[in-house]
Parts: C-alpha cells; sequence; structure tokens
C-alpha cells in the first residue's frame, strides 16, 4: 500500500516514472541477494536441502519485508529531492533557525556533484589516452587509485577559487541575511506534522507492546 | 583562522599548521568540506554499487574504504567541522539518489566517525604512521557500530552473517583508509593547494 502511495505522489507531482526505474532495477538487484543471504542463513523450516547446505522458508518473508521497506524508503526520499528545489531545502533550513552560511550547503553540493561527475569522467579519459585499461568494471576499480589523487587535488584547488569569490561576494559578512522569497509552516502543515507524530507514537506504542 | 593566516606562515606545512587544533570556520574549510564530500560520493557511485552488486550491501567493503579515507581526509584538512560537513554532504546525496539502501544509516556513522577520529587527531601530532592507524581504528570500529545495527534492524540479517561483516568491513575499512588517508594528505601538503 505504502508502496502504491508513494508511486501516487510521485504522479502528482507530476513527475514521469521511468525516472523511477533506475531505483527499482537497483532495488530488484538488491532484493535477488538478499534472498540469496535470508535463505541461506534464516533459521527456520528447509524447503530444500544441498547436503549440509539448506535452503529456508522464512527467508522469502523476510525478504519481502525488507525489500517493502527499503523500497518504501528510497521511493519516499528520492521522490522528496526530485519535487523539492534545493533552493527550498536551503530556506526550510533557515526557517529551522539554521544559521544560512550552513543551510546553503545542500545546494552548493547539488550544484558542484554533475560537475565532479563530468571531472572524474575526464581524468578517466586522460588516464586511458597514457594507457590505462578502464573499460570493464573490474579494470575501473582498479584505475580508482590513480583517479583518486588528481581528483581530490582538484577538487581542493577548486575549493580556494570557491572559497574566494563567495568571500568578494560578502557571502558570511553580515550575521544575517534577507531573501527574494521566504517559506513558512502554513496551519495545514502543523495539522499534517500532529499527525505524523500521532501515528509514530501509535507505531511505537504497538512495537513496545501497550496497545 | 582565514585564509591570509594560512597563507603567512608558507614554510611551515599546512598539516603543521593544522596541529593541535580541534576547530575550524572559515569558508575555505567550509567549501572543502562539502567539495570533499561530493567527491567522497562520486566515488561512491562506484564502489557502493560493486559492493550492492556482489554482497547486496551486506559487506561494504570498497564504499567503507572510500567514505573512510575522504572522511579521514576532510578532518585532517578542515577539522572537526570538516569532517562532519563532508560526511553529512555524503550521507545528504546517498540518500537522495538512492545510491545505497543504507542511506539513511550513514548519517549518524558518518557523524560518529569524524566525532571520534577529530578527538584523536586533536590530541595527536600525526606525525607517525600509528598516529593515523589508531585514530581510524577507533573512528572505523566504533562508527560500523552504528552500521551493523542498521543491518540488523533494516535488513533483518541472521546476527552472525552482520558479525562477520561487520569484521571484514572494520578491517578493510581501518586498513585501507590508513594507507590511503597518509598518502593522499602528505600529497596535498606538498601540493600547496591549500597554502
Amino acid at each position: 500500500v505504502l508502496v502504491g502511495v508513494n508511486v501516487l505522489l510521485t504522479l502528482l507531482a507530476r513527475i514521469e516514472l521511468s525516472l523511477l526505474l533506475p531505483i527499482f532495477r537497483a532495488l530488484l538487484l538488491f532484493g535477488v541477494v538478499i534472498l540469496a543471504f535470508q535463505l541461506l542463513f534464516q533459521e527456520g523450516d528447509r524447503f530444500l536441502d544441498f547436503g549440509p547446505v539448506g535452503l529456508h522458508t522464512e527467508g522469502f518473508f523476510i525478504t519481502a519485508r525488507v525489500w517493502l521497506r527499503l523500497a518504501n524508503l528510497s521511493l519516499l526520499f528520492v521522490g522528496f529531492m526530485m519535487w523539492t528545489h534545493p533552493t527550498d531545502i536551503a530556506l526550510m533550513w533557515v526557517g529551522f533557525r539554521v544559521p544560512y552560511r550552513y543551510a546553503l550547503l545542500g545546494g552548493l553540493a547539488l550544484r558542484f556533484f554533475p560537475i565532479l561527475q563530468n571531472e572524474v569522467v575526464r581524468i578517466q579519459d586522460a588516464q586511458q589516452v597514457r594507457g590505462q585499461p578502464l573499460h570493464r568494471t573490474w579494470q575501473r576499480i582498479k584505475g580508482l587509485t590513480t583517479i583518486l589523487l588528481p581528483f581530490v587535488l582538484g577538487a581542493l584547488r577548486r575549493t580556494t577559487q570557491i572559497a574566494l569569490a563567495m568571500e568578494l561576494r560578502g557571502f558570511g559578512y553580515a550575521e544575517k541575511r534577507t531573501f527574494l522569497r521566504t517559506i513558512g509552516m502554513r496551519p495545514v502543515d502543523w495539522c499534517l506534522a500532529v499527525v505524523v507524530m500521532l501515528l509514530v507514537a501509535l507505531r511505537l506504542l504497538l512495537l513496545a507492546g501497550y496497545a | 583562522m582565514s585564509q591570509s593566516d594560512l597563507s603567512a606562515n608558507v614554510n611551515v606545512s599546512y598539516l603543521e599548521q593544522m596541529q593541535g587544533k580541534l576547530w575550524r570556520w572559515d569558508l575555505v574549510a567550509i567549501v572543502g568540506s562539502v567539495l570533499l564530500g561530493v567527491v567522497m560520493t562520486v566515488l561512491a557511485a562506484v564502489m557502493e554499487r560493486v559492493d550492492t552488486a556482489l554482497t547486496g550491501g551486506a559487506f561494504v567493503i570498497l564504499g567503507a574504504i572510500n567514505f573512510y579515507t575522504i572522511a579521514a581526509l576532510a578532518t585532517l584538512l578542515f577539522r572537526l567541522p570538516g569532517g562532519l560537513i563532508a560526511g553529512q554532504t555524503n550521507a545528504f546525496i546517498a540518500v537522495a539518489t538512492g545510491t545505497s539502501p543504507m542511506a539513511p544509516w550513514f548519517i549518524p556513522t558518518n557523524a560518529a566517525f569524524a566525532i571520534i577520529y577529530a578527538l584523536v587527531i586533536w590530541k595527536f601530532r600525526m606525525d607517525r604512521w600509528w598516529h593515523h592507524l589508531l585514530a581510524n581504528v577507533l573512528g572505523v570500529w566504533l562508527s560500523m557500530l552504528i552500521i551493523a545495527w542498521g543491518l540488523l534492524v533494516t535488513i533483518e540479517l541472521p546476527l552472525n552473517i552482520v558479525v562477520i561483516s561487520y569484521l571484514v568491513t572494520s578491517v578493510a575499512g581501518s586498513l585501507g583508509a590508513t594507507v590511503l588517508s597518509i598518502v593522499l594528505a602528505n600529497a596535498v601538503d606538498r601540493s600547496r593547494v591549500l597554502q
């Protein structure tokens, strides 16, 4: 049900479901491996024996429960990031009275994520030109050692330039700053927050065995 | 400490200037920590997928070496705030992009490692290999307890598998991070890229 709700929320946010395919692909792969672990190592009734090794029925139920739990978590987090602009996340932190110097760091990270991803590809290309094979996955893993140092040094060189540019623009000069747009909690948001907290409290009570 | 303070002492190595310090709040440290967090995540995108493909996320060997190396480097260069910011940046992007099923557990784990590692390097000069080994062993073995708890609660793995996963990941993480963080920290120091 919750997976359905998450997918519905994604549709309501006008996000194409095909964007979620890579997540489901990763979850499927993860599910297969975790199923193997649970079937082999869980205790309980055996439904198949290979000499001393047996497959346990309980593994199916636990894997299903774990897979649905992780699918929900992944969809929820990734969905939230898809339908929320990084600026809104920064404004939310500012709303929670986090100093703006730190509230804006999330946006900075998301801004530089694709740039540094491209930089890794450029360094890999440069190493390939110098004769290092990086076609297969295993070769890429081995090649990471030769990529690590130029990548880290490049990022640190970029650091000093960005910090200087930000200081020149007066970032961090004033204790407080204003924003073009602000976001705040509306009455309906408070109501939803209370409902969620009550549900969490109810779940905790159920877990503790008081219900 | 400002950028001008650092550039005034060009004859003293960067790591020597950092000795005995627990905090750094200047913009270079903040931006540098964020970028190292992004570096960690970009590399983790490759390494953690391999770990997940091979072990379903139960044994995050390459992911652990990558995380602990860059987190140690961020803490060595930018002290406690640097380690915390780099770790939380990595956790934030991992959660946002769904890189790993264990991503939500990275938030407390990364914070615990940064705090433990920063406290050790605050008290030691970090000019001997065993200083690095001590900091990494304490940081990795204690913070990995949180991931082990996550494997028990979230993935519901049997206890014996969790213990094996904890031991394998902690040994690989602490040894790999010790060697790589020494190599990287010395290279950064020699390059004078932060001075």
